[in-house]
């Protein structure tokens, strides 16, 4: 279960800690983005769903139904 | 009636037929109608709460919001799929327990979990007060949409009244069946205009795919990150932290029919996997905020500029489209609306126990409920546009409640629970209108500091005072025993 806590973490930690990283919450255009609408947009969608597929792929808990054992 | 706005009320009508579709009876029991028999599939799932995403919001204040906030308005990007994080592994938790007890609503779940009709019928009272602000705007949201599509040629009441209306009748005969069916429609069409706009309008005002960003970059750098001040990085914060632990605890009782209609824990799951892929696609127009202060400034009212926009960039008939999918984007929340807040009614607040008198109450309520909103919002919008300030901050004062009956092994008691949601929706209301300003983050944060504050001190209070009345000395114990013996 550790595991799971952390890399379910990390997507929280992108984004929360964004504002604080001039690299990213700057006068950037990325993509012809801003550079902080690419960063919450990429990690909010690829890396959550990514991360969901992961906790559902590795999940041991789980019957044949999917049903929490 | 211009051509926009014949297609638009030719879509409306659409979108009424669908809900009413493939149903030759009107549906006549409480579980189909309000969660269709808990048999809906990953997709249909899918749909409905992906149907969340794109409210009235999307065409009006989006774009809006980046004019107005800049960078800033992106905080409402990620809390909806940052949420999904969490939903993955207690929606099951929910969907299952309100399966086995035969839950329909959130305060039915409360109720159930703690016990306590009382708190079943506070979180009803305070889930309806919160969400008709919401079904307001989705009225008024319908008017000016139409003004805004069609130029000001139609002013847009008898847009909202027919609109309104055909909504609360597809919502009678169908239920939630009628509400998965148009949320198909309105996802599929949703996606195709949200798509040509983001291409039509910075073609039309830039000459190719520029959203306008080289031109903020040089004259406005300002606008392309989250600064310090009243909308600076502790606002953002605290609004995505307050929007997030809203959406991730079920706070908003229109997002649970779509979780309880699911047929199994894997669909309520699989679903939350693909939904942060529809929400970066939600997220995608907000750029054109930036086209929008390229191409008129910032001094102008940014809820209307996408509409204003795409009516220079798009011919009158694909207007028409584009205001059948605003006009879903509406009717469709507005259906989901009615069918949780008549339940809550129902079930919580007049307590109806007998099932047949039950539905029949429940349709009632639908009416006068739908028609009082639909009242209000057209002869007074500001009076529910005041209290809409409350939905978000103060429906999330049950999140503690709706935690620590999922998460918590030892469970809170009743009193606590109640007496912490009293608090925290007061202090949202007295932060919300008072006369003086309060902390400098989102009033839903600080009532809920309140509300978890009340719960542990009276749940303290509780639990000393029932291990000074149970004795644990075990000689006590024992004399006690030989005493009964």
């Amino acid at each position: 279960m550790r595991k799971y806590w952390i890399v379910g973490s990390i997507p929280f930690i992108l984004i929360f800690l964004v504002t604080w990283i001039p690299q990213i919450n700057g006068p950037h255009v990325w993509l012809g983005a801003p550079a902080i609408f690419i960063w919450v947009t990429l990690v909010s969608s690829i890396l959550v769903s990514g991360v969901l597929t992961y906790f559902e792929r590795t999940r041991t808990d789980l019957d044949a139904e999917g049903n929490e054992a | 009636m211009n051509v926009t706005l014949a297609i638009g009320v030719l879509g409306m009508l659409v979108i009424a037929a669908i809900g009413f579709y493939g149903r030759r009876q009107p549906v006549k029991d409480m579980d189909e109608w309000a969660v269709a028999g808990r048999k809906f599939g990953v997709m249909t799932t899918w749909v409905l709460q992906a149907g969340e995403t794109f409210t009235t919001f999307t065409f009006l204040g989006t774009v809006g919001l980046v004019v107005s906030l800049g960078a800033s308005a992106f905080y409402c990007i990620p809390y909806i799929p940052l949420a999904y994080l969490v939903m993955y592994w207690i929606a099951p938790k929910l969907w299952r327990r309100a399966k086995a007890a035969g839950y329909v609503t959130q305060s039915d779940f409360l109720r159930g979990s703690y016990n306590s009709p009382t708190l079943g019928f506070l979180s009803a009272v305070f889930g309806i007060i919160f969400l008709l602000p919401y079904l307001q705007l989705q009225i008024t949201g319908l008017g000016l949409i139409v003004r805004a599509a069609t130029g000001g040629a139609a002013d847009g009441t008898i847009s909202s009244i027919v609109a309104f209306v055909l909504v609360i009748a597809f919502v009678l005969w169908s239920g939630l069946h009628g509400v998965a069916r148009t949320s198909y429609f309105k996802d599929v069409l949703m996606i195709l205009v949200m798509l040509v706009i983001s291409i039509a309008i910075p073609m039309h005002f830039n000459g190719g795919l520029d959203f306008g960003l080289s031109t903020i970059a040089r004259e406005m750098p300002e606008m392309l990150y989250v600064q310090t001040g009243t909308y600076g990085i502790w606002w953002f914060i605290t609004s995505m932290a307050i929007s997030m632990i809203g959406v991730m605890f079920y706070a908003l009782p229109h997002n649970w029919p779509a979780v309880l209609a699911s047929r199994s824990e894997k669909a309520v799951r699989q679903n939350l996997i693909y939904l942060p892929i529809y929400s970066a696609l939600a997220s995608i127009p907000m750029l054109l905020g930036y086209t929008a202060i390229v191409a008129f400034g910032t001094d102008q009212d940014g809820d209307s500029a996408m509409l204003k926009m795409a009516s220079e960039a798009l011919p009158p008939w694909a207007m028409g489209v584009v205001l059948t999918a605003a006009a879903a984007t509406a009717m469709v929340p507005s259906a989901a609306l009615l069918i949780a807040i008549a339940p809550l009614a129902v079930n919580n607040v007049f307590q109806v126990k007998d099932e047949k008198r039950k539905f029949v109450v429940n349709q009632a309520v639908v009416v006068v409920f739908g028609l009082a909103a639909l009242v209000l919002a057209l002869s007074m919008p500001n009076l529910l546009g005041n209290m809409l300030l409350l939905t978000f901050s103060g429906s999330t004062q049950v999140v503690p409640a709706i935690a620590g009956a999922l998460l918590l092994k030892r469970r809170l008691d009743k009193a606590s629970v109640i007496a912490g949601l009293c608090a925290g929706v007061f202090t949202v209301i007295l932060l919300t209108f008072a006369p003086f300003d309060g902390p400098d983050i989102n009033t839903g944060i600080s009532g809920l500091i309140v509300n978890i504050a009340v719960i542990a001190v009276i749940e303290l209070v509780i639990r000393v005072r029932r291990s000074v009345a149970t004795p644990h000395d075990p000689i006590e114990i024992a004399s006690e025993a030989a005493a009964r013996a």
